[in-house]
């Protein structure tokens, strides 16, 4: 039976070759061919690490296994959809095989494709290191296909683990949440190191070699150093664990599979909550729950709480791109003072933030119903553009006042608040005609990929413009009537500039509603 | 006086022809029932009907209202739950009524009281916090009716309206449609489901490839038989030729 399986993921792999056009097969043989590349390149680079005894080798070594094991773990979490449908419980509930041939089978499965192969290239580079005994260079090829197993059973076990949860929408909300703060984090140490070098003798003088070489992750590539040098007995522990880990995965993985059989995997009944009656317009979170509820405000409302935090996507695509605003505009303050850091902090939100340039990106077949309720679609575009202005301001303000402090430039807070108010309110404005004019579904992920990349150069073009249109006629303004005047007289420019930016967008979507359907792929 | 008026519908995609000259008179205060085969074109033509897709020929009218060119003034008149609901699915339940209400023009007054009331009918009280993208499909089709109804709209459109509720929902919708009906609204819904369009329509449309094949009260489409028998002899149907599938007689152990 687990043979069987094995065809079955054979043929999973045939059909990316199969029958899908030229394309395709062209993508199949590119993926292996990428593989076989990637792992000569990664096996090659442990090979010369293991050729050149002392720490910085053995760090490279125990770093690029533990990367690698690591990458196996985390894919089965953020890219669910790459998995074949083998080791999916509900697949195969139906036919009478038992959970120690699935497992058998979708291991071996796994043990064949692209990703395996680059894993196994990858551990086994050390094989050809200077100076290794015939004895050491056999056992590494042996340390490098349990490595290939450990990751292969273990990336299969959690994925049989987890497979119930990522299809809910708390699970794949989840996904997204930990997929932008991985990103952010990656971005923010790039940003943080400057000094790599430093890094690595840092690393070297550290413990992390010693920690990692006796963890699941690093065991196996330390153990090649060890037989390089003669510590059979050492090497043979840390195989234990390698080993260890792999039964630890199988059983998990096993255990996985009687479970949803035992209905524990089920998912939950709905739960009951106490739903009181209501006294007041519960939509409207307390910021705006003191306004006149019109059509315009309900669809700030709305807005607002997708933002705040209901859709994890719009918190990646609105949201994030305030923190790496923060990191970019931090150093053209240092170039420029706190004048030009607001404003390019706030050209820099407004050209990338969804929340500004694709208001309707989050809602997907909620835009439909806008459509067929007949809703004033100004005002909801109206609504929808101006609701994340607040928050942004107030972190502009955040921003300066951090920025002041730290430069010591207590006088530029009011122009620089004002500065930025009217870049971001422009953006609003400009991000308003770009929602409409260029719409992209960010749920479904219909998009022209082409039209977006233009699209998002043409916004940051064009928001990089206005920011240094507004700096310079402030500073121009307020050589006659002072820079903080200046600036303020230019947030009021701005302001019915957005107004009027506003209304022409408003009355194009009015005229063409279907149109924006179409584009966002609801229709 | 007609609920909905239709005269020479037409729409193609392509060289596919999915309405292809519809005539409706749906009487006011009818509960109307469009049946057909799947891809008779059912759905295209209430696509139309509710201002969602422009037709290539023809008048609609909703209310005594043309919907085409601009079917905003329509859409006012009428309220429409699609097969599978469409809405803001990350608002709650009472926040979706919310919304609705106020794009609608409502006074809030009204909204907070109309979605209070819907909530408890559609015995959704007590999820009313939870977010719509956690509903099961029948509490979804439920949250999709309310929205349609809180604005109380003169006619009532609902594409496959029964599928995944379970019987007292069911019967629960089958009430309020009626009650709205009895007070002067008009329901005008498609359905496979020939019991259930038999039971609760005055009047039948059945539409085949676009067209419509036989139109008239459920008595007179009827004729003495059941309208499940009525609609397969007019669409014509598929019986199993002798001998196919002859090996499920037998177990295979």
């Amino acid at each position: 039976m687990a043979l069987v399986l094995l065809r079955l993921r054979l043929a999973i792999l045939r059909r990316g070759r199969g029958s899908g056009g030229a394309a395709q097969r062209v993508w199949f043989l590119l993926s292996w061919a990428i593989a076989l590349v990637l792992g000569l390149g990664v096996g090659g680079m442990t090979a010369l690490a293991a050729s050149s005894p002392g720490p910085s080798g053995d760090l490279l070594v125990v770093l690029v296994t533990t990367v690698v094991f690591l990458a196996w773990l985390i894919s089965p979490i953020l890219l669910p959809g790459l998995a074949d449908e083998v080791v999916d419980p509900a697949r195969l509930e139906q036919f009478p095989v038992r959970p120690r041939d699935q497992v058998l089978g979708g291991l071996l499965g796994g043990l064949v494709g692209p990703t395996a192969l680059f894993t196994f290239l990858a551990a086994v580079g050390p094989v050809v290191a200077d100076g290794a005994s015939v004895g050491a260079r056999l056992v590494t090829v042996v340390f490098a296909f349990v490595f290939t197993v450990m990751c292969v059973s273990g990336a299969r076990s959690v994925q049989a683990l987890l497979t119930g949860a990522l299809r809910s929408r708390r699970g794949r909300d989840l996904v997204l949440v930990l997929g932008g703060v991985l990103g952010l984090g990656a971005y923010l140490a790039s940003q943080a190191v400057h000094d790599v070098t430093g890094a690595i003798v840092a690393l070297e003088n550290s413990a992390v070699v010693g920690v990692l070489g006796w963890l699941p992750s690093g065991a196996l590539g330390h153990a090649t150093i060890d037989v390089r040098e003669g510590m059979w007995l050492l090497a043979t522990l840390r195989l234990l664990v390698a080993l260890g880990t792999v039964a630890l995965f199988l059983t998990a993985w096993s255990w996985a599979l009687g479970r949803r059989v035992r209905g524990v995997s089920a998912p939950a009944g709905a739960r009951r909550t106490a739903g009181g009656p209501q006294v007041e317009l519960g939509l409207f979170p307390p910021v705006l729950a003191a306004l006149e509820p019109t059509p315009a405000r309900a669809a700030a409302a709305q807005q607002l709480r997708y933002y705040l935090f209901r859709s994890p996507q719009a918190v990646q695509g609105g949201l994030l791109p305030f923190v790496i605003a923060v990191v970019f505009a931090h150093t053209a303050v240092a170039s420029g003072g706190v004048v030009v850091g607001a404003a390019a902090m706030a050209a820099f939100v407004a050209a990338v933030s969804t929340a500004f340039i694709n208001v309707f990106g989050y809602d997907d077949a909620g835009v439909r119903y806008l459509v067929q309720g007949a809703a004033p679609m100004d005002q909801v575009l109206r609504g929808k553009s101006l609701a994340l202005l607040g928050p942004a301001i107030a972190v502009l303000a955040v921003f300066v006042l951090v920025e002041a402090g730290l430069t010591n430039a207590w006088g530029e807070v009011l122009p620089s608040l004002f500065v930025g108010s009217a870049v971001l309110a422009l953006g609003a404005g400009i991000g308003a005609h770009v929602s409409v004019l260029t719409p992209q579904n960010r749920v479904s992920r219909q998009i022209a990929k082409g039209r977006a990349l233009l699209t998002a150069f043409a916004v940051l073009a064009v928001m990089a413009v206005a920011a240094a249109a507004v700096v310079l006629a402030a500073q121009a303004l307020g050589e006659a009537i002072g820079t903080t005047a200046a600036a303020g007289a230019l947030l009021v420019l701005a302001a019915a500039v957005t107004w009027l930016l506003l209304r022409t967008a408003g009355s194009a979507l009015d005229r063409r509603p279907l149109r924006l359907l179409r584009l966002l792929g609801t229709d | 006086m007609t609920a909905i008026d239709s005269t020479g519908v037409v729409k193609a995609f392509g060289e596919h022809r999915a309405v292809d000259g519809v005539d409706l008179a749906i009487p006011t205060g009818s509960f109307y029932g469009i049946a057909g085969p799947n891809g008779a074109g059912k759905t295209t033509l209430i696509r139309m009907i509710t201002g969602l897709l422009l037709p290539d020929e023809g008048r609609i009218a909703v209310d005594g209202v043309t919907v085409w060119p601009d079917p905003t003034p329509a859409k006012a008149r009428l309220g429409f739950v699609p097969d599978n609901p469409v809405l803001f699915d990350r608002l709650t339940g009472a926040e979706m009524l919310q919304y609705a209400g106020l794009l609608r023009g409502l006074d809030p007054d009204v909204v907070l009281r109309r979605t209070q009331e819907l909530l408890r009918v559609l015995d959704l009280e007590g999820d009313s916090d939870k977010v719509i993208a956690d509903y099961s499909l029948g509490m979804t089709k439920r949250i999709g009716l309310a929205v349609a109804l809180l604005h109380s709209p003169r006619v009532l459109v609902l594409d496959e309206p029964f599928g995944s509720l379970d019987p007292v929902n069911t019967q629960v919708m089958e009430e309020m449609l009626q009650r709205y009906r009895d007070g002067g609204g008009t329901v005008v819904f498609s359905s496979h489901v020939m019991d259930v369009v038999e039971r609760l329509c005055d009047r039948v449309c059945i539409i085949e490839a676009g067209r419509v094949r036989a139109e008239g009260s459920v008595e007179e489409l009827r004729s003495g038989r059941s309208l499940q028998a009525a609609f397969v002899d007019l669409v014509g149907g598929r019986d199993l030729e002798e001998g196919e599938l002859s090996w499920l007689s037998s177990s295979s152990a």
